[in-house]
């Protein structure tokens, strides 16, 4: 049984238009089934670390004579899908309708048309494609910006820690690969023969690297590295999962509304799952050409059921949340909208706050979306050898998928939904949440094995007044304590020693943790320069549903920072606030 | 190299602060609460509201720019040479009104140069059997247009892919006659134009057809009426079709 689209010859000729049917089928009685055959051994080894059962109904291969009997029936067959026991094709109605009346046919539905949006943004320079022997020089912003965009996630602290995705896999869903292969961001991990399967299902065939470069721009920030040293050093990493292993998948194409794209993400997700993906990026969001915003429920696009369903294998689903915060859409888009899919927001490197392209949540069934956020203006790889600053939720999306591999690599036993809970609860704003942040950066302290206590004690008041409530924050919290200024090194390497570790604080008043500081003391490597930006107090005025009404950040330059009328905090509606790491919630 | 939003933030920032000003007058905040610097802010009742208008929605309304060649047949007399010497531009916005998933209605207002050059040969009669090396009849209109159009194709809010069936008509607010004449010895060209032809029809009426998906279209166009005047019905017709294509600005 193949999971790849397959055409076949016309078999009969029914009067009227062909257009692409969606055929459910009833049963999967009596189909013969192997798991140890069908799933890599990779697929196998991860259903057994999380406890999945060894194969279920879903994975079941779709019955052959069902299959056959609406091959004979219709114009082309273009997939065959295990997941959802049905099979996309294209008919005439008449021929649709001699389909409803087979035996094994539960439904046919005309299969809607839908477009997507590959959720990068675009250059923030023009993006001028230079010869591959003359590679653009990287500017010394540029290379700084690299540094920080894996420092925001702690990337050193994992580094230190040997964790680069050793033993990971994961899964690229793109438009294309097209100059990676001889890219020198990426010549190790063609070298180590990591990639260790590619299909472009709109093309059927292994090879990638054709089409779009997106998906080399998001290779980038998964395993791409800037040029190494003189000394034959590996150069920079601009992801955090350079040691994984991939499966790139090719199922979009540019500027094209094909309707095989939605089968080709499908068939994709089949294939990665069978071939072990511990983890799926795909830096996609399908909006408008098929969607309105209110649909955005996580139930209604296929490819949204199609990331819960993998989400329910063990498949940990990261997908890029959107740019479509600064348009008339606003919201996210699909399959970010899906309940167990890992939305990941931008932030933007200059502030470390909501870049204003990033999509919004949240769901339609308003549920809190996006979960997380990383940098939505990166340095990543472009074909031709060169490096170019880029903008786009889709690059956001494999920083966290880097940095879920890691963690993952060091919590093995976890399985996907508690790795994707775990990110959550890691984060820098966690309890607090917004729209626009999600939970903010993920942070691996929090799944260091001595990690730092964070009983963060109190940084501001609830101070009602008659008819307002002030925030006040406490004058030990209001001190900027003296900070030792990072020696600025290369940290290429896993570890690179220092001479005495940076400590947090020297006012010994000022016990707050600072979250935006926190950094792994052994074995003591010297810290990378991370973005140092001020402490942002972070409010929000939640219904007794838990569903924002409002929410803000403010700069911080007084001790009374907001102060909110009583009256709306009448009915059960909670405002709650974070600043320096502290959280809490004030409700009438 | 600076990024390019760097700065994006600050923008909203006064806009932010407008808004918290007002706020805290209302709220009756303290004359010694200055106001915080607002760096992320958002109303999710704004964010989340339903709209009418839109691609897809119950009303959309967009401006758009056609261009048409004339063909068809002409009368004998009344040759046209075929090609970017006669051909319309139009311009002009369009309400659509929707009245389901796959049927909305489409009321156009608009402008339209239309421009006929008139082919120089033996048979030719109108407006006069005279020979020039150019001539051309130029009419300036104003239109309107009623369309029914039916979609196929389920889709998100865009407008996707369309069949729409029109009629309308228009009111030629100015026309010229334009003849090139070669001249005497020593100069270029001898161009002579006359305004307010009394031999064009004012009001005309047409039906047409258009093929679209989304901002892009095919357009045919049939006149029904006559170019010229009722007092001049025995003259040969020029060409009544227009086909063209037209780019919606949204």
């Amino acid at each position: 049984m193949s999971l790849f689209p397959v055409t076949v010859g016309a078999q009969g000729t029914g009067n009227g238009q062909s257009a692409r049917y969606w055929v459910t089928l009833r049963d999967k009685a009596g189909v013969r089934f192997d798991p140890a055959r069908y799933f890599a051994p990779a697929a196998q080894a991860r259903r057994a670390r999380q406890h999945l059962p060894v194969f279920d109904a879903t994975d079941l291969p779709v019955r052959p004579d069902y299959v056959a009997a609406i091959t004979d029936r219709v114009d082309t067959v273009t997939l065959v899908s295990r997941w959802f026991n049905a099979v996309a094709c294209r008919a005439t109605p008449a021929q649709a309708a001699a389909l409803r009346a087979l035996p094994g046919v539960a439904k046919v539905e005309e299969w809607p048309l839908r477009n997507a949006e590959i959720a990068a943004h675009h250059s923030t320079k023009p993006s001028l494609r230079q010869p591959a022997s003359s590679p653009k020089p990287i500017t010394a912003n540029d290379y700084l910006l690299a540094r920080r965009q894996t420092a925001h996630l702690d990337g050193a602290a994992l580094r230190a820690a040997g964790l680069a995705g050793q033993g990971m896999r994961i899964a690229v869903f793109d438009v294309g690969f097209r100059g990676l292969p001889e890219h020198p961001a990426f010549r190790e991990l063609m070298a180590g023969k990591r990639i260790v399967a590619t299909h472009d299902f709109l093309r059927n065939r292994d090879d990638v690297f054709i089409g779009g470069s997106h998906g080399t721009e998001v290779m980038g920030c998964l395993a791409g590295r800037l040029p190494s040293g003189a000394s034959g050093s590996p150069g920079l990493a601009l992801g955090l999962a350079p040691d994984a292993e991939y499966l790139l998948a090719r199922t979009e194409q540019l500027h094209r509304e094909s309707y095989a794209e939605e089968e080709a993400w499908l068939a994709a997700v089949e294939w990665a799952d069978r071939l072990g993906a511990d983890i799926i990026n795909s830096s996609l969001a399908y909006t408008e050409q098929r969607y309105f915003p209110e649909q955005m429920d996580g139930h209604r696009s296929l490819i949204a059921r199609a990331a819960n369903l993998a989400a329910r294998k063990g498949v940990l689903v990261v997908s890029a949340a959107g740019n479509d915060g600064d348009d008339d859409w606003v919201r996210i888009g699909t399959p970010a909208d899906a309940d167990s899919v890992l939305a990941i927001g931008g932030l933007d490197p200059e502030t470390g706050l909501h870049v204003d392209f990033s999509s919004y949540g949240p769901t339609a069934d308003r549920r809190p979306k996006p979960n997380l956020a990383a940098f939505g203006i990166v340095l990543t790889t472009t074909p031709g050898g060169g490096y170019e600053r880029l903008e786009g939720t889709s690059f956001a999306s494999p920083l966290v998928a880097g940095f879920a591999a890691c963690l993952w690599q060091q919590h093995r036993g976890l399985t996907a939904m508690q790795v994707f809970q775990g990110l959550e609860k890691s984060a820098e704003l966690y309890p607090y949440f917004d729209y626009a942040h999600g939970f903010g950066r993920p942070r691996f302290v929090h799944f260091a094995p001595a990690p730092a206590a964070f009983s963060t004690a109190p940084t501001f008041d609830f101070v009602p007044h008659d008819s307002l409530v002030a925030v006040i924050i406490r004058p030990e919290a209001a001190l900027r304590s003296a900070e030792m200024l990072p020696l600025m090194a290369d940290q290429s390497e896993p570890v690179l020693p220092a001479a005495t570790p940076a400590p947090e604080a020297k006012n010994p008043a000022d016990n707050v943790p600072r979250v935006g500081r926190e950094q792994p003391v052994a074995p003591s490597p010297a810290p990378l320069p991370e973005p140092n930006y001020p402490a942002y107090l972070y409010w929000n005025m939640a219904d007794r549903r838990g569903v924002l009404r409002r929410y803000e950040t403010r700069a911080v330059t007084q001790r009374l920072v907001v102060q909110v009328p009583r009256r709306f905090l009448s009915g059960g509606n909670v405002l709650r606030v974070h600043f320096k790491g502290y959280t809490a919630t004030y409700s009438e | 190299m600076q990024p390019v939003k760097s700065n994006r933030q600050l923008k909203s920032v006064g806009v932010m602060r407008c808004g918290l000003v007002l706020l805290a007058l209302l709220a009756g905040v303290l004359p010694t609460a200055r106001a915080q610097q607002v760096l992320v802010q958002a109303n999710v009742a704004d964010d989340t509201v339903k709209t009418t208008f839109g691609p897809n929605r119950r009303y959309f309304g967009h401006a758009y720019l056609g261009y048409g060649l004339l063909a068809g047949p002409a009368g004998t007399g009344a040759a046209v040479r075929y090609g970017l010497g006669s051909a319309e531009l139009r311009g002009g916005g369009r309400l659509k009104f929707r009245l389901s998933q796959a049927l909305a209605l489409n009321a156009d207002l608009g402008y339209a140069y239309q421009r006929y050059s008139l082919a120089q040969n033996g048979q030719k009669t109108i407006p006069s059997p005279s020979l020039h090396r150019e001539e051309s009849l130029a009419l300036h209109q104003l239109y309107s247009e009623l369309s029914l159009r039916l979609n196929y194709g389920r889709r998100g809010n865009a407008v996707g892919r369309y069949v729409d069936l029109l009629a309308g008509g228009g009111w030629v607010a100015a026309t010229s006659r334009t003849t090139e004449d070669d001249p005497a010895p020593g100069i270029g060209s001898v161009e002579t134009t006359e305004h307010g032809l009394p031999y064009l029809r004012r009001w005309w009426g047409g039906v047409g057809g258009r093929v679209g998906v989304d901002r892009y279209a095919l357009t045919a166009r049939y006149r029904l009426s006559s170019v010229f005047a009722p007092g001049y019905a025995a003259w040969p017709e020029l060409p009544r079709w227009t086909l063209g294509v037209e780019v919606g600005l949204f």
